[in-house]
């Protein structure tokens, strides 16, 4: 019967080699868990920075979870692309984190990767556009066999995140 | 001289010749005068010199130079003497030169050396190197220390960073030198040093490279793609694949009518679909298939029979034997009929073919059909023959026993049934072997024919979602009349497949387009590997006239041979193809498996509505579809019921308690705090989720209360009951009931329905970005500077258009709603009587005297003028439970020309749009008569500052929806005031007749307008949708057709309004049409005025006007109407605006008259539908939301544009410049005032949606006594609560005598008698100044009435003797549909 709140924004991503970007987010969430109110997933508008290096989303996200146990704790997954000069998309990093457990407000630093591929495809990517991506995108929280994957550093997604948490101290767990 | 000149710059050559002649001068003066010695020669010769070497003695000497500079100048002219003399001064002048020069300024030293040796002595001596050589270890230590090795001890000694020895013995070396250095050293005499930071690299390296990666990390490369979301597939977070393909294999054409047919053909074509037909009929077998089915019954039967003890089961199961065995023999019966049929109709169809091949002697067919006696069949007659036997004797033996009735009865079934089995034993063969005749044999018509054939080339342009995406090759029609193509195209599809379409092409001499077809989606499990080929039937209505013996295309013909018969047959084939989802390298399905569930759910509606059962609700009750399912028997196994059943089996499967034993997570539990009962269960939560859904109106501003105790059970009780409507109503009464019943029903069937529609609201950019103003344009500028120049009035002013605001930048208190009351003409004047009466409060009159004095007054013309000053009006407007009032004046044509600013807030603080136009509040607008009243009292209670009390009597009102003035956002003009039949106490003023020649109208007089002017500051802008239709039921070509049409009208005329297509109630989408149809009145209603039938329609309008009307929202109907049938809205008791009017609409197409819908606006209640019926020379124009007509010039008609018409046959749309209701023609076959749908000669396959016949049920007749009572009840006590300072008295007689008039009213609508010559009521007028009116409206609910009394504000009175009457009548029509009549009347005691 406890109550998780999640209120804060996606604010942005700095240290991408593209310039126009955005962000596909969602929150994934246990067995346990149980959406009240707000939206689970969304996508920020295209930023264009025009000064400095950092892309400005301020993406609302705003989440009432109730729970009746600890397994499943919410988890971020970001999916930053970007946009090209002919308005195609092509994804710049996955990224993955959870929702702080602590109650109060949290500055984020979400590091995202991205798959290499072979040669050909970063051969591609450079000219061409696209660019390889996962098949199962359940790939970047389960992180099974992962060092087997070649990638490539992308950015940092920034979020701030504030969390309220009630009714569980009544179940023995203290935060 | 010359070297002289080399070694130095040109520059300083030519200062020095200058030098060179003061030399020569200076050495001709010492040649001249060599006793004079002086200084001054030695001074210009340096002078000469110190250009081009200043050292720093002779710089000093420059002072002097300058002065003596004169001098020499005067020497100069000396030097022509002494010329010849130069050449002697050069040679002098030589040596001079080196001797100054060089030995002054250069020294010459030799370079210094040290020798090496001696530099190192000298390093040596402060330098210290060294030595390499290793160290003995007492050196290390300290002294008598023998040195200790720890590893040799056993400790782990990490390894050390390797050195080379004798860099290291120089360390130790080194450090011994210093005073302290002893202390670098360890135990061991080594010196200490931290363990080798350098790892080494792991032995075994992973094999990346060999081992093949986990799938699950997979990556695929993807193109850069540009989407547009919404329409292309949708991708989800976890984006799962993004090419998908459909395989489009289109193998040919195959024309079973064609232009090009000669009459062979056309019978031929005819008995190859009898043919096919028939094959098909053979291979379903349903004949053997019920053969089967009886025989298996019948032996059951026996089987039962023979038992011996029969008891109630067995007895009841051998019953439902024999109802089957009926059943099925029945059915039986008649598949074999059909066969037979379909064999004697293939055989005379041969016959016919012959007879032509003989006739025109020639075969243009290759067909040919005999015809053979089934051995199979035969096999299967001995087969029954055995049985039949076999049986007989068995029936014998039960006839001996005898026991039970039932089962004798059965085996006379069983006799019937047997005798009649007769298999079909002839088996048509039809072939293609007859040979043809050979073109030369021919006659001339047919060569020419084949010739035609020859060249007529086909080929087929393949449209996906509208765009087309291939073409196939120009392919030649063959001689059979078949054109093949065999060609595949593979479509990667990017977007939601929402059409294919294929155009086939015909190309004779030109390009033209034949015929259109559609194909259907293939399923997500038809993948490539499919080889069934399908068939998609197309035609064209082209029209093509023979020449040259061949017979037409959609022109009717007569068949040779068959004298009587004629045929209009259509160009039409089909076509062979197949399409299926494409499978990639690795076999998997491209196919988009995004909604499988949703295909289920519509493959399962699609079988059962085709059966009939009744549309949604048994979805939703699964309850009641076994039950349905179980009184059907539907046979399981029948493919056809598939889906049914598998349905069926879920639901059931869905009910049964999942075992508590099997858990995916199985320790989650232990860890859990609470249980998923104890989660549900919780009021804070449900709450929150309502909220998230949308479907809490109340809580939707407040805080939510943070512990489930404060939340009361109340708050759900509305939202259950939205989901479980079924609220128990004992209580109330039962018309009441229905009226909540279907309200909620139509909301709920609404909400289901859209549901299905699934609407996609898109935003435009406007709505999201607000775009910012320019601050200074060029046309701003200009305007700034004109305004200097133009006339400070201008003669013509324009319009300026107001600016649109978003609904964003709204906030509250921006927002208000402006009504300017201008006028009023026309406003009924009280009584003069009454005033006398009151002025003279204590005079005695005696009746006579008084009517006496009344009926005078009234015939009197001089007293009128008088009487005009006896109303002080005053108007109210009231929205939202605020009242705003407008000061009084008097007279009954009063000016007021006042503006009431109406403050306005929004539920929810939002002002975009849809949600302003959910409000569904009134704006009412109400004219008072403010009365003083003289106080006689000593002791006043209230009002003690003047001496009189005030009170106000209603005369009428207009009311207009806020959702019209949202949409409108200004309406403006004069219109007629609702003004209750009778107003007691008021009569009309005479003086009204100024503009009569105005209006040719017979009860002007009678009327009261008023002129207002109502807008929302500042205007907001509407948001459009654009509505995407997606789903066609049926008869798509006409849909399509109606929905282009709707396009291209929109297009032409955006603000006018046109429905083409809408929603049934089943969420279909059916013509608008199809919902005319002339249907019968009640007949009560008929019968009660044979005579007249002007006064019949009026009837009928009025019975229409009756049915409560939905309170319609605009963004909710806008592009998706959902039209209920009649029959619906009259069993419901409720409807909409359109529904009322197609209503009204059939009634009259029953009663023989030509009528329409009309669809336009209204000034007052925005989009509205009207009937309009076609009269003799008139067009009129009815309201069924008031049941009232007007003709089409009549003024002060609500209706203001004239949009859009429809009937049962077509839809028309207004394209005349001015759609104003005045100056519409209603003509509406003349085309270029009215677009139609659909061609004049189009043939319209589909009937109507509405029953055949309306069966109206009758009216509780105690259920309305209860309900009169009831409302009756209630206003009383609402009266005493709205007045809750002064006592409420209650008039008993008057009320009586009011509800004895109430009866009549409702009878002679239109002409009202005046009530007054009630003698009882008489009496009371004697007694009491009475002031009253009755109200009338449609009941839909307890709420409505008691707002309407609210609004008239009779309870208002301050007066303390006021007594009160009040009655109330309900007239019944049948279904329930009721006029609620209310006679309010306040009375004042003469005194």
């Amino acid at each position: 019967m406890a109550e998780v709140h999640v209120i804060g924004q996606i604010m942005g991503a700095t240290g991408f080699s593209e310039s126009s970007l955005f962000c596909k987010w969602g929150v994934h969430t246990g067995a346990a868990w149980k959406l009240l109110s707000g939206i689970r997933e969304g996508q920020t508008q295209v930023d264009t920075p025009q000064v400095g290096d950092m892309a400005y989303w301020s993406h609302p996200i705003d989440l009432h979870f109730a729970t009746k146990g600890l397994q499943g704790w919410p988890r971020l997954h970001l999916q930053v692309w970007s946009q090209d000069s002919f308005g195609r998309c092509q994804l710049a990093g996955y990224g993955f984190c959870y929702v702080p457990s602590s109650p109060g407000t949290h500055q984020l630093a979400c590091p995202t990767w991205r798959p290499l591929g072979s040669w050909r495809e970063q051969l591609a990517r450079a000219f061409v556009g696209g660019g390889p991506q996962l098949l199962h995108g359940d790939t970047i929280y389960s992180g099974a066999d992962r060092y087997r994957l070649h990638t490539a550093a992308g950015g940092t997604v920034h979020l701030e995140i504030g969390l309220l948490l009630r009714h569980f101290d009544r179940y023995g767990v203290e935060c | 001289e010359n070297n002289m000149a080399n070694t130095l710059r040109g520059k300083v050559r030519e200062k020095f010749k200058n030098a060179k002649i003061t030399q020569g001068e200076k050495s001709l003066t010492q040649h001249i005068d060599k006793v004079c010695q002086c200084s001054k020669t030695k001074v210009s010769s340096e002078e000469g010199l110190s250009f081009f070497i200043l050292t720093g003695e002779e710089g000093s000497a420059l002072d002097q130079s300058s002065e003596q500079k004169s001098v020499n100048d005067s020497y100069s002219k000396h030097s022509s003497l002494g010329a010849n003399l130069q050449n002697v001064a050069e040679s002098q002048d030589e040596n001079f030169m080196e001797k100054v020069i060089f030995t002054d300024l250069l020294e010459v030293k030799a370079a210094e050396y040290e020798d090496d040796q001696e530099q190192i002595k000298k390093q040596q001596a402060n330098i210290f190197v060294p030595s390499s050589s290793p160290v003995d270890s007492q050196n290390k230590l300290p002294k008598g220390m023998i040195p200790r090795i720890l590893e040799d001890e056993g400790f782990y000694i990490q390894r050390k960073p390797e050195i080379y020895k004798k860099t290291c013995n120089k360390m130790e070396n080194r450090l011994l030198k210093l005073e302290e250095g002893k202390c670098w050293f360890e135990e061991s005499g080594e010196l200490i040093s931290l363990p080798t930071p350098i790892k080494e690299s792991w032995s075994s390296l992973l094999n990346i490279s060999r081992e093949s990666l986990n799938p699950a990390l997979k990556t695929t490369y993807r193109k850069a793609v540009k989407y547009d979301l919404g329409s292309s597939f949708r991708e989800k977070m976890e984006n799962q694949r993004e090419v998908y393909q459909l395989d489009l294999n289109i193998v040919g054409l195959q024309f079973s009518h064609h232009h090009l047919f000669n009459q062979e053909q056309v019978l031929c074509a005819r008995l190859l679909q009898l043919y096919e037909y028939f094959q098909d009929r053979q291979q379903q077998n349903l004949p053997q298939l019920l053969y089967e089915k009886l025989k298996a019954l019948t032996n059951a039967t026996k089987l039962a029979n023979e038992n011996s003890e029969i008891n109630q089961l067995t007895r009841k199961s051998l019953q439902d034997y024999y109802w089957q065995i009926s059943n099925t023999k029945q059915l039986y019966d008649l598949e074999r009929e059909k066969d037979f049929s379909l064999l004697r109709s293939i055989i005379r169809t041969w016959k016919q073919i012959k007879s032509l091949r003989q006739w025109q002697g020639f075969t243009s067919t290759p067909i040919k059909l005999q015809v053979q006696r089934n051995k199979y069949a035969q096999e299967q007659e001995q087969m029954s023959e055995i049985s039949q036997t076999e049986k007989k004797t068995k029936g014998k033996a039960l006839n001996e026993e005898n026991q039970e009735k039932l089962s004798y009865l059965g085996a006379e079934f069983e006799e019937i049934e047997i005798e009649r089995i007769k298999p079909i034993t002839l088996m048509p063969q039809l072939s293609f072997t007859a040979e043809l005749t050979n073109l030369s044999k021919c006659s001339l018509h047919e060569q020419k024919r084949r010739a035609k054939i020859q060249k007529l080339k086909y080929f087929i342009k393949i449209f996906y979602n509208d765009k087309q995406v291939s073409r196939t090759s120009v392919s030649s029609l063959q001689c059979d009349f078949k054109v093949m193509f065999q060609q595949i195209f593979n479509m990667q599809l990017l977007y939601w497949p929402e059409t294919i379409c294929l155009k086939v092409y015909e190309v004779s001499k030109s390009t033209s387009l034949l015929a259109k077809l559609y194909l259907p989606l293939p399923n997500y499990t038809e993948l490539k590997g499919k080889t069934v080929l399908e068939y998609a039937e197309f035609g064209s209505e082209k029209p093509v006239t023979p020449k040259d013996g061949e017979v037409r295309s959609n022109v009717p013909f007569i068949l040779e041979g068959s004298g009587t018969e004629e045929l209009c047959l259509l160009t039409s084939g089909k076509l062979s193809y197949s399409l299926s989802w494409a499978l990639d390298e690795n076999g998997i399905p491209l196919t988009p498996l995004s909604q499988p569930s949703r295909s289920a759910y519509c493959s399962v509606l699609r079988n059962v509505n085709a059966r009939g059962v009744p549309g949604i609700p048994w979805l939703i009750n699964a309850q009641k579809l076994f039950e349905w399912s179980n009184e059907v028997r539907i046979d399981p196994n029948n493919p056809e019921y598939s889906d049914l059943m598998e349905f069926i089996m879920y639901m059931r499967h869905k009910e049964q308690v999942i075992p508590k034993y099997f858990r995916l997570e199985q320790l989650q539990d232990e860890f859990n705090f609470v249980s998923e009962e104890e989660m549900k269960k919780s009021k804070r939560f449900q709450l929150l989720q309502l909220r998230n859904a949308g479907q809490l109106d109340i809580f939707l501003l407040q805080q939510m209360p943070a512990y489930d105790r404060e939340i009361p059970d109340s708050v759900f009780q509305e939202s259950e009951s939205q989901i479980e409507k079924d609220v128990s109503l004992s209580d109330v009464n039962s018309i009441t009931a229905q009226r909540i019943n279907s309200a909620n029903f139509l909301k709920k069937m609404r909400r289901l329905i859209m549901k299905r529609i699934a609407k996609i609201s898109k935003f435009n950019l406007s709505d999201i970005v607000n775009d910012y103003e320019e601050i200074a344009s060029t046309s701003q500028l200009t305007d700034a500077i004109c305004k200097f120049v133009e006339p400070q009035r201008k003669l013509k002013p324009q319009r300026k258009e107001r600016k649109k605001v978003t609904a964003q930048t709204v906030s509250d208190g921006d927002l208000k709603i402006l009504i300017r009351i201008v006028r009023a003409y026309n406003i009924p004047t009280r009584k003069t009587i009454v005033n006398r009466v009151l002025d003279m409060p204590n005079s005695l009159m005696s009746p006579i005297s008084c009517l006496r004095q009344k009926d005078t007054i009234q015939s009197a013309a001089s007293d009128e003028i008088l009487n005009e000053d006896a109303v002080h009006p005053f108007v109210e407007v009231s929205f939202q439970h605020t009242i705003y009032q407008t000061n009084t004046t008097s007279g009954s044509h009063p000016c007021w020309n006042e503006e009431i600013k109406v403050d306005f807030i929004s539920p929810g603080h939002d002002y975009s749009f849809s949600n302003l136009s959910k409000i569904k509040d009134y704006i009412y607008i109400n004219i008072f008569d403010e009365m003083m009243i003289e106080k006689h009292e000593v002791h006043c209670l209230k009002s003690c500052s003047g001496h009189s009390y005030v009170r106000k009597n209603w005369l009428g009102s207009i009311i207009f929806p806020f959702s019209a003035l949202l949409q409108q956002s200004e309406i403006s003009g004069t219109f007629q005031v609702n003004i209750p039949p009778v107003l007691l106490g008021y009569t009309w003023s005479k003086t009204y007749i100024s503009s009569k020649e105005d209006y040719n109208w017979q009860n002007l007089k009678e009327c009261t307008f008023l002129n207002i002017f109502a807008t929302i500051e500042p205007q907001i802008s509407y948001v459009t949708y654009n509505p995407k239709p997606d789903k066609f039921s049926d008869q798509i070509d006409v849909l399509q057709r109606a929905q282009i049409f709707k396009k291209n009208c929109k297009a032409m005329f955006p603000n006018r309004r046109i429905i083409t297509t809408v929603f049934n109630d089943e969420g279909k989408q059916i013509l608008v049409t199809r919902y005319i149809k002339a249907l019968n009145p009640p007949r009560q209603l008929l019968d009660m005025l044979l005579h007249d039938s002007s006064a019949t329609l009026d009837i009928i309008s009025r019975f229409v006007s009756l049915i409560p009307f939905m309170p319609d929202t605009l963004d909710e109907n806008d592009g998706f109407d959902i039209w209920l049938t009649s029959e619906r809205c009259i069993s419901l008791a409720i409807g909409n605006k359109e529904e009322h009017a197609i209503l009204l609409c059939n009634f009259f197409l029953y009663l023989g008259k030509k009528a329409f819908v009309l669809l336009g606006t209204s000034v007052l209640e925005g989009p509205v539908a009207y009937v309009l019926t076609q009269e003799t020379d008139e067009y009129l124009l009815w309201n069924p939301s008031t049941g009232q007509h007007h003709k089409q010039f009549d003024p002060f008609c609500p209706l203001q544009s004239v949009d859009c018409l429809f009937d049962d046959r077509n839809v028309w749309f207004n394209i005349q410049q001015n759609n104003i209701r005045m100056a519409v023609h209603f003509d509406y076959s003349k085309e270029s005032f009215w677009k139609q749908l659909l061609p004049n000669n189009f043939q319209e396959t589909a009937q109507s949606i509405q029953p055949e016949e309306i069966t109206y049920t009758d009216t509780n007749k105690s259920m309305v006594e209860d309900l009169k009572n009831r409302i009756e009840r209630t206003l009383k006590c609402k009266m005493m609560e709205w007045r809750p300072q002064q006592p409420t008295r209650w008039n008993r007689q008057c009320s009586s005598s009011l509800r004895q008039i109430l009866p009549k009213l409702e009878v002679g609508i239109g002409s009202f008698a005046s009530d007054e010559k009630e003698s009882e009521f008489e009496r009371l007028l004697q007694l009491y100044w009475v002031v009253g009116f009755p109200i009338q409206m449609p009941y839909t609910d307890l709420q409505s009435v008691i707002d309407a009394v609210y609004q008239t504000g009779i309870h208002s009175s301050e007066f303390p003797q006021t007594e009160f009457a009040l009655a109330v009548y309900i007239h019944s029509y049948p279904s329930n549909i009721l006029s609620v009549w209310v006679y309010l009347a306040s009375l004042t005691q003469y005194k």
